[in-house]
């Protein structure tokens, strides 16, 4: 393998390579930056502009893209209320919270930090271990992909703080809504109403979009005019307090940037998960586990630096099972293996060995650099991106309506997305008066279709096999993952008894 | 004294009757594809049920009026500039985008209150001019295929 | 009132870097800068290909080699936009119902659009009635494969023993006569008395990926999809639906070799116009698609997609896309 790492780094002494990566990294955080785009849009955008250019500087600019197109995705999500992709939903609150009382610029820094060490984490994954990895992931089929997206549902209705039923509720919602549509298994409309446009279901995007940008941005309209602020920031005057990195931070955050990454590289590598699963599995875990808990939600840097460590590094885990079989391991790396074939990358075990390793070596080293080019801007534009919070909300709301329109819309080009974001802005808007959360809703409707269909093809397979349980016990990864689902749950129990048990002694 | 009602035991009502009725909708749904939704429906009318009843005993528990956050009544600016958006929805839908994005740039920051016309202006003009060569030069969204003086706008 | 100036000058910036990258892209040549064609000689302004899939499929990746290619046959600018949705129909939908009588406008159609009406669960109100086809662009003919390290049989004739005596599971993308993949399932088990199991997947790749994972027992697919496998010999393909031994894999015995019975099964993907476009204009792109479809580079880059190419046009082209319908309605009853 080192051979191929040396001659990769001499595929990356190449003019086209660099500019490449570059063009990737700032093009990929201002895509994330609008409302509405995301890699997956920016990335697909590109594949026809990269026609031209050789494999690994394409492939270099679209890795690039998608690693900081989710961080992108989670500035705005700090300064704006308005998170990229759903990946970046989990840092969103927290952000918030902090750029609101004027520590943004410190949100930044402990998102890009966290972003960049995930990254480099999540790339490391795929340059050691990509080929041993990816026999592994050939052990994923239906049941195992059923039962993850019942850990991720399970995760997120943990979260529900206060009320439980409303979140529960949030949930429930989410997965109906991800009902809309064509049945994958029997092709059954459901709740379409006779609309085509329907029948591929909604996208989480532009409800996304609504719930929490549109939601939030008619908040702001409605303190500008009653007079109560004007900025995002409660209170100009002490804006951009705070450094740009406290002193302990380092100390504080490691341990949950290196668990987060492990996580985010684990879950992004499992096929059909993807880099918000991650996300919130990472936080919720780090929620679990803290003596903290209470601040999680309402501007915890721990939380931020769970959630962005792990949603870098699921980019990095995604793209295993990519070159190694060509399973796409997220929605936007399903985009990418278009982009190998068209680059005459077929997935498999030459792209490791033979002529086209130093290419995909390159690449992998490209995602690596692209994650740590990242850092160097974000860290040095912190101060400025945070400025942000003190643009008056007068020019800076109707800015964010504007460009999220035009980003929903180019999401399908098609008006239906953009009616979809306000809509579900109305909706958000009205959760955020009776108390309900919208990120369990945005989760259920990401996780409906992978929970119900892969339940439903893994009954089909048990059928042959001598029935459900049956079934189940042959699958070694299927036990593992219920181990983890039943372990997460206990933890609060472990906790309580030995907390019951320090009070006995003492 | 009467005692006013906490507004979770009218709003689990209103979640208890939209359960129903996806009830019903999914009940019609053939085959094996409805199993899910009507279990969720089930699902989502428990959840209403215990929002009605902790919205009683808050109501019980509670000593006087209740103090909301946010209230519908107190959100009108937020509906009226949400009926704002939706005009330049329609509009970008009939018209086109590099119309009404502009007028509703103009009028949403005049009605926001930004004090100089210049800013409002430059913003404006800024704004169209970066998001055309972004979406219509370099990304060639088909956005010409918009409203009725969508097309004028459109290069290649 | 500074910082406002400052943002929108570095946002300035990073669209200038895009904009360098973009402008190095392809552009074809001849690029009008109209925004709506002048009346005058067919083509004077861009034409629009319309993908119904997403970009980086093969189907786009297909309709922009084509673009590309037609773009020097035509001398004017052929780009290529995705309307994505409902498999396809919401593409079609739109190019039979809408205003695109003149031409410059040029759909995508599959195999699929064939078997719209016959969704039972969704029929479709069009048929090829209601579109000209102008070329047909590839050909990939459908295939058995089993894995090559398979013990429990390892030809047509111990294959189909075995999946008389039990179940056996495939991938396909919907159950019923608008899936090729499930109705050669139909098939064999009409013919044979097999228990060919069907489970809907969403993509060729899930299916792949549960073949090579050992979850399904065979994969119904096309030369396309195998291809690659097939080369590095991990997988042993027992038959093609054709009726003739397929360039791309001559050893392959077709399937009435192989069983007796004949069966032809075949993805074609080509192009057409709405009805309301005039004759001449159909004439015009057809024979320009011909010649296009001639062109080197054209070839070779199709080539790296593994398909067979194809250009029947016109009559026969819809002769082409019925005799499937007629295939399949016989399969299924």
């Amino acid at each position: 393998m080192l051979e191929y790492i040396t001659s990769a780094l001499g595929l990356f002494a190449s003019w086209e390579v660099i500019l490449a990566l570059v063009i990737g990294v700032v093009a990929g955080m201002a895509i994330g930056i609008i409302p509405g785009l995301g890699p997956s849009v920016g990335i697909a955008l590109l594949i026809p502009i990269t026609f031209s250019m050789s494999p690994q500087a394409a492939l270099v600019m679209m890795t690039a893209m998608y690693t900081t197109g989710v961080y992108g995705g989670s500035i705005t999500a700090v300064l704006c209320h308005t998170p990229g992709t759903a990946a970046s939903a989990a840092t969103t609150e927290d952000g918030y919270e902090l750029a609101k009382k004027g520590r943004g610029m410190e949100a930044i820094s402990v998102v890009t930090v966290a972003s960049v060490v995930g990254g480099i984490i999540g790339a490391l994954c795929l340059i050691l271990f990509a080929p041993v990895l990816g026999k592994l992931s050939l052990r994923f089929s239906a049941l195992e992909y059923f039962l993850i997206a019942c850990f991720g549902l399970l995760v997120v209705s943990g979260l529900t703080g206060k009320n439980r039923a409303k979140g529960i509720f949030s949930a429930l919602v989410g997965l109906l809504i991800g009902c809309v549509g064509m049945d994958s298994i029997t092709g059954v409309s459901r709740f379409t109403f006779g609309q085509m446009w329907l029948e591929d279901g909604l996208d989480s995007t532009p409800i996304l979009i609504g719930l929490f940008s549109i939601a939030q941005v008619l908040i702001l309209v409605d303190r500008l005019i009653t007079g109560r602020g004007n900025t995002i920031v409660d209170d100009p005057s002490k804006a951009l307090t705070g450094k740009r990195w406290e002193k302990g931070n380092a100390k504080k955050l490691s341990p949950t940037m290196m668990r987060s990454s492990l996580i985010g590289s684990f879950v992004g590598f499992i096929p059909a998960a993807g880099c918000s699963i991650a996300a919130w599995i990472s936080y919720s875990m780090a929620k679990r586990s803290s003596k903290n808990p209470e601040e999680f939600g309402k501007g915890s840097t721990v939380g931020i630096a769970a959630s962005e460590a792990a949603n870098n590094a699921a980019c990095g885990g995604a793209l295993i099972p990519l070159f190694t079989l060509g399973i796409p391991g997220s929605p936007v790396t399903a985009i990418l293996y278009g982009a190998l074939l068209m680059h005459g990358l077929q997935p498999g075990s030459e792209l490791f060995t033979g002529a086209k390793a130093p290419t995909t070596y390159a690449i992998f080293l490209g995602f690596m650099f692209a994650n740590i080019l990242m850092g160097i801007i974000g860290l040095t534009m912190a101060k400025q991106m945070a400025k942000v919070c003190l643009v008056p909300n007068s020019v800076l709301v109707p800015i964010i309506v504007a460009l999220a329109t035009i980003g929903t819309f180019a999401l399908a080009n098609s008006m239906y997305e953009v009616l979809i974001m306000l809509i579900f802005g109305v909706i958000g808007y009205l959760m955020k008066i009776y108390g309900f959360e919208p990120a369990p809703l945005v989760l259920g409707v990401v996780l409906a279709d992978i929970l119900e269909a892969n339940f439903r093809r893994a009954l089909l397979m048990a059928s042959t096999k001598g029935g459900l349980f049956a079934y189940f016990l042959t699958r070694p990864v299927a036990i593992v993952i219920v181990l983890v689902i039943l372990g997460f749950a206990l933890i609060p129990v472990v906790n309580a008894l030995m907390q019951r048990k320090k009070e006995k002694v003492a | 004294m009467k005692k006013q009602i906490h507004r979770d035991v009218w709003v689990g009502a209103v979640l208890l009757a939209f359960s129903a009725w996806v009830l019903v909708l999914s009940l019609n749904i053939p085959g094996q594809a409805s199993v899910l939704p009507v279990a969720l429906c089930a699902m989502m009318a428990v959840c209403a049920l215990i929002v009605i009843v902790n919205g009683l005993r808050k109501t019980k528990e509670a000593e006087g009026e209740f103090q909301y956050a946010m209230t519908l009544k107190s959100s009108k600016n937020a509906f009226l500039f949400l009926l704002f958006i939706f005009i330049y929805y329609l509009g970008f839908k009939y018209i086109g985008y590099w119309v009404a994005t502009p007028i509703f740039l103009l009028f949403a920051q005049k009605y926001l209150r930004v004090k100089s016309w210049k800013v409002n202006v430059i913003i404006t003009v800024s704004y169209v001019v970066i998001t055309y060569i972004l979406f219509v030069v370099i990304l060639k969204l088909p956005i010409y295929k918009i409203g009725i003086l969508g097309s004028y706008f459109r290069f290649i | 009132m500074k910082k406002i100036i400052a943002a929108i000058l570095s946002m300035s910036l990073a669209l200038a870097l895009v904009g360098c990258g973009g402008a190095a892209s392809s552009s074809a040549a001849g690029s009008d800068t109209a925004s709506k064609p002048a009346k005058g000689a067919f083509p004077s302004g861009p034409i629009t290909l319309v993908c119904p899939f997403s970009a980086g499929g093969g189907t786009d990746l297909g309709a922009r080699y084509m673009a590309t290619a037609l773009s020097k046959e035509l001398g004017v600018n052929v780009v290529v936009e995705n309307q994505t949705g409902s498999g396809g129909w919401i593409a079609w939908t739109d190019l039979i119902t809408g205003d695109y009588d003149d031409g410059y406008t040029i759909g995508l159609i599959n195999h699929n659009y064939v078997m719209g009406a016959l969704d039972p669960e969704n029929p479709r109100k069009y048929t090829l009635d209601d579109v000209q086809v102008l070329s047909n662009q590839v050909l990939d003919y459908n295939v058995i494969a089993i894995r090559a390290d398979e013990t429990r049989f390892s030809d047509m004739d111990s294959f189909i023993e075995y999946a008389k005596a039990n179940p056996v599971l495939i991938s396909a993308q919907a159950t019923g006569i608008t899936d090729g993949d499930s109705t050669t399932a139909q098939w064999f088990n009409n013919n044979f008395g097999t228990q060919i199991v069907t489970i809907p997947v969403d993509g060729a790749s899930d299916g792949r990926s549960m073949f090579l994972a050992g979850d399904t027992d065979v994969f119904f697919a096309s030369i396309s999809d195998v291809q690659s496998y097939y080369e590095k010999g991990e997988m042993k393909i027992l038959s093609v639906f054709a009726d003739e031994r397929n360039d791309f894999m001559p050893d392959v015995p077709t399937i009435e070799e192989a069983t007796g019975k004949s069966y032809v099964a075949f993805a074609a993907r080509g192009y057409f116009y709405p009805n309301s476009v005039p004759e001449e204009i159909v004439t015009m792109m057809n024979e320009a698609m011909q010649k296009a479809m001639q062109d080197e580079t054209y070839i070779k880059d199709m080539a790296t997609l593994g398909l067979q190419l194809d250009n029947t046009s016109g009559e026969e082209y819809a002769e082409l896309l019925q005799s499937q319908v007629e295939a399949r309605q016989e399969i299924w009853g």
